[in-house]
């Protein structure tokens, strides 16, 4: 009996496991992913996740909708009310924006506006673990999503898209650990990093790090991306300063940070995959 | 086809629902924002009834699934799912018996195992802190709520997936 025979099972064992290594070596290279076989799998699960999420969503927002009822009443008086002092706010932006195009074009100044091209998706899946917080929108290169698109909703930014997949792509948002966003305060002007914490991604949050020992954010100050870093465009909105800590150095400041998405909830985004 | 044939293909078709619900009903059934996983339940009930090799071979197909769906790193939940599979038909064959109860006490172990190298693994490539925090918050957590559906997936295991074999992978 030779020894491949004898130790069959073990040589069998330790191929496995040696061809996993190399798969996972090879898939920490960006350009490498996603593969064929990722794509594949994606490309055929994509429409049953698709189907579930909408199915899901439906019931959801069917129970919500029964259960609310009288909340809906009232926040639909409120919003009437809201409507009507945005629409009067509305004309008299309309005024500004006329009187802002008139001085420019006599000073003859370009619009400094940038604005974006963007294609909107559906969450159809979120990731399987309880360690990172991502997610699977129904859009992917077939429709001009590329690598790190930044994905953004109404209120804010969402995060980039880390996999581009022909049908479908997976987006890291913000509050992940493994993500990094270069900032700005919007009153006082500082620059700072916002990151994912694993603590915080629980409660949807996450930190602002390195901020000036100097700088005098406060609670409820706004937070906008800052352009720099390639892959967020300057001037999106992220959220609030909940709280502002030492973060232990003596060098600098550390703020926790209430983005203004919603993950928990959140079932469609706008990637950007272009600026005009 | 013959019965094994038809109990693997039954498997693997279980796997895909398993996969579908993972990514998409069970993130909406979190218990103070842990979902469990449906996946490592399945292939630890999986292998508490089937002998080594077809139970390596699901967990391989249930980690790499895990890793296309959207892994960080491609391999890595297979080859976890792969030696967790391989412990579970020796330790859980040898020490357990087959009972619903048993099946939920290696779910949870299991699921610790699981996520302990899951979590050391990720704080070493991807960084992060809150070493203890995160056990109690989130790994004692998934082991209690993936003990509990791991109750109803051993009687659907029992009844649908279990193939009898001769073989034994390290024979």
């Amino acid at each position: 009996m030779s020894f491949f025979e004898r130790n069959r099972g073990k040589v069998i064992l330790i191929c496995v496991t040696a061809l996993l290594i190399i798969i996972m070596a090879l898939s920490t290279i960006p350009s490498l992913k996603p593969n064929f076989v990722s794509n594949a799998v994606g490309v055929i699960i994509s429409p049953v996740q698709k189907v579930i999420s909408k199915a899901i969503n439906s019931t959801q927002n069917f129970f919500s909708f029964i259960f609310n009822m009288d909340e809906y009443r009232t926040e639909n008086d409120e919003l009437k009310h809201k409507v009507a002092l945005l629409e009067k706010e509305i004309r008299e932006t309309e005024e500004l924006k006329k009187e802002n195009t008139r001085l420019r074009s006599m000073l003859d100044m370009r619009e400094r506006t940038v604005e974006y091209v963007t294609e909107t998706a559906e969450v159809i899946a979120k990731d399987s673990g309880n360690w990172f917080n991502s997610f699977t929108v129904d859009k992917g290169s077939s429709d001009g999503v590329e690598l790190y698109d930044p994905v953004i909703t109404d209120n804010g930014l969402v995060g980039y898209v880390s996999e581009a997949g022909s049908t479908y792509s997976r987006v890291v948002s913000i509050i992940d650990s493994t993500s990094s966003v270069a900032a700005s305060v919007k009153r006082t002007g500082d620059s700072a990093i916002v990151e994912g914490d694993l603590k915080l991604q629980e409660q949807g949050r996450c930190r602002m790090v390195y901020v000036d020992k100097e700088s005098i954010i406060t609670a409820g100050d706004d937070l906008e991306t800052s352009g720099m870093g390639g892959i967020y465009p300057k001037g999106i909105y992220i959220g609030k300063v909940l709280e502002i800590t030492d973060d232990g150095t003596g060098l600098s400041q550390q703020a926790t940070v209430d983005p203004a998405v919603d993950f928990d909830s959140i079932t469609e985004v706008f990637i950007i995959t272009d600026l005009k | 086809m013959n019965k094994r044939k038809r109990h693997y293909m039954l498997s693997y078709v279980l796997l895909f629902v398993a996969l579908i619900l993972q990514t998409t009903l069970i993130g909406e059934l979190t218990i103070f924002g842990i979902a469990p996983s449906l996946m490592l339940i399945l292939v630890v009930c999986f292998s508490l009834m089937n002998d080594c090799i077809p139970s390596a071979v699901f967990a391989v197909v249930a980690g790499l699934l895990l890793d296309v769906s959207g892994g960080r790193i491609i391999g890595f939940n297979a080859l976890l799912m792969m030696y967790l599979s391989i412990g579970v038909v020796f330790v859980g064959q040898e020490f357990f018996r087959e009972t619903p109860r048993a099946a939920a006490m290696l779910v949870a172990i299991s699921t610790f195992a699981y996520e302990m190298i899951y979590f050391i693994f990720s704080l070493a490539i991807f960084g992060g802190a809150h070493f203890f925090y995160m056990i109690v918050r989130v790994i004692l957590i998934e082991c209690v709520y993936n003990a509990v559906l791991a109750i109803p997936v051993y009687f659907l295991v029992n009844k649908f997936l279990r193939i009898r074999s001769t073989h034994s992978l390290l024979d």
